[in-house]
């Protein structure tokens, strides 16, 4: 049973059409408590994670708490995907300083926000663009095209541009319209720490050797734009936004390769941070370290 | 398309990547400019890109132009004579 699909989307939709937010919490215990006896394997995997996260055995308190935190973000996603201005910028509660990414554009190099699968992301997005940032999404094309879809409508409406990229191109051509949009100096948005991609380095994350996506490291040294770690976890009964210090990665022709390692060991180092403190809301819901993702090529630069 | 036009381009291959101790003289025009040619990596590419667009107001727009373009110093400065402002 996929968690993300065309039909799960309907009903949360449904759902919140019909119900006020302040009965979202109830609800979403409801169905996280649903999803968490139903699918073992996806709840084995979380767990695993978990222990590797906080270097903790008993951690099923933490499980629990993941599957009521993702449905009630998932119900929080189709509903802001109605909202727009004050009403968006409600769900919005604690906010880092922006001057990362303001000193970025002001410098006329664009920016690249990488965030991990942590708490609701897709706010952060939607939030920057009903702002006025010109933003941009660089993502992988979902199995259901329902969903591809949904995230196409919303995302067009408020003029959030979309790059796919695919998953087997092993050309970094395949980047192409991403550089040229840090070129306009527009936003970049990508997820940062889950495997998929063609191009990984091996990272040192949590203690573990990591396959980490470089696209974003690719795009810093081609561009000169900065990657800039952002977080959007739940607190409470709002999302924080939380943007971290700016990532340059600088190199010639023959230093590639280390100053993309220098570079992501610093992106994996922030990440490592923030998930420490957000554990149940770092949503891999599979053996992060499991090697059952989508097969990969680790290559070298 | 003029031959000054190639050593701009050349010079523009050498400055952009930081190539240090080669002068535009040492780049065949028509070698291929990845893998055995002149040896230049995918970073590269996605740098050449910023510098055409930076130095010559050209804009590549996907990856199936990039691929044409970047096949050799000749193929750039083609494309650049082609589509400059």
């Amino acid at each position: 049973m996929a968690l993300y699909s065309g039909i799960n989307l309907f009903l949360i939709n449904l759902f919140t059409i019909m119900v006020p937010r302040r009965l979202f919490p109830p609800a979403a215990f409801v169905w996280g408590m649903l999803f968490y006896l139903l699918l073992g394997e996806k709840r084995r995997g979380f767990r695993a994670n978990m222990r590797a996260v906080t270097g903790r055995s008993d951690v099923e308190g933490l499980v629990v708490s993941a599957y009521y935190k993702y449905a009630r973000n998932w119900c929080d996603v189709m509903l802001m995907m109605r909202l727009a201005g004050p009403r968006l910028q409600a769900l919005i509660g604690r906010r880092s300083t922006q001057e990362p990414l303001d000193d970025a554009l002001a410098a006329g190099t664009g920016a690249i926000l990488v965030s991990p699968h942590l708490g609701n992301w897709e706010l952060g997005g939607l939030g920057l663009a009903d702002l006025g940032y010109k933003i941009n999404v660089l993502t992988f094309r979902e199995p259901d095209e329902k969903v591809n879809e949904l995230r196409e409508k919303v995302r067009g409406e408020r003029s959030i541009g979309f790059i796919y990229v695919d998953r087997d191109d092993t050309s970094p051509l395949a980047i192409i319209e991403a550089v040229n949009a840090l070129r306009r100096n527009e936003v970049l948005c990508l997820l940062g720490e889950r495997d998929g991609s063609s191009h990984t380095i091996a990272i040192d994350f949590f203690g573990r050797s990591t396959p980490f996506p470089v696209g974003a490291a690719y795009l810093s040294l081609a561009s000169g734009a900065p990657i800039i770690p952002v977080f959007v976890p739940l607190e409470g009964d709002t999302y924080a936004t939380l943007m971290d210090g700016p990532i340059y990665i600088e190199g010639g022709h023959g230093e590639h390769g280390q100053a993309i390692r220098s570079g992501m060991e610093r992106l994996a180092a922030v990440f490592e941070r923030y998930i420490g403190q957000y554990p149940d809301q770092w949503y891999n819901f599979f053996d992060f370290w499991g090697g059952d993702q989508p097969a990969a090529k680790t290559r070298r630069i | 398309m003029s031959e000054a036009l190639i050593q701009k381009v050349k010079q523009m291959i050498i400055e952009s990547l930081r190539i240090e101790g080669m002068s535009p003289e040492e780049i065949e025009t028509d070698a291929p400019l990845f893998g055995e040619g002149l040896g230049l990596d995918s970073i590269d590419a996605l740098q050449l890109v910023v510098a055409m667009e930076k130095d010559f107001g050209v804009v590549v727009p996907d990856a199936a132009t990039g691929t044409k373009v970047f096949a050799s110093v000749r193929s750039m400065a083609d494309y650049i004579a082609e589509h400059k402002k």
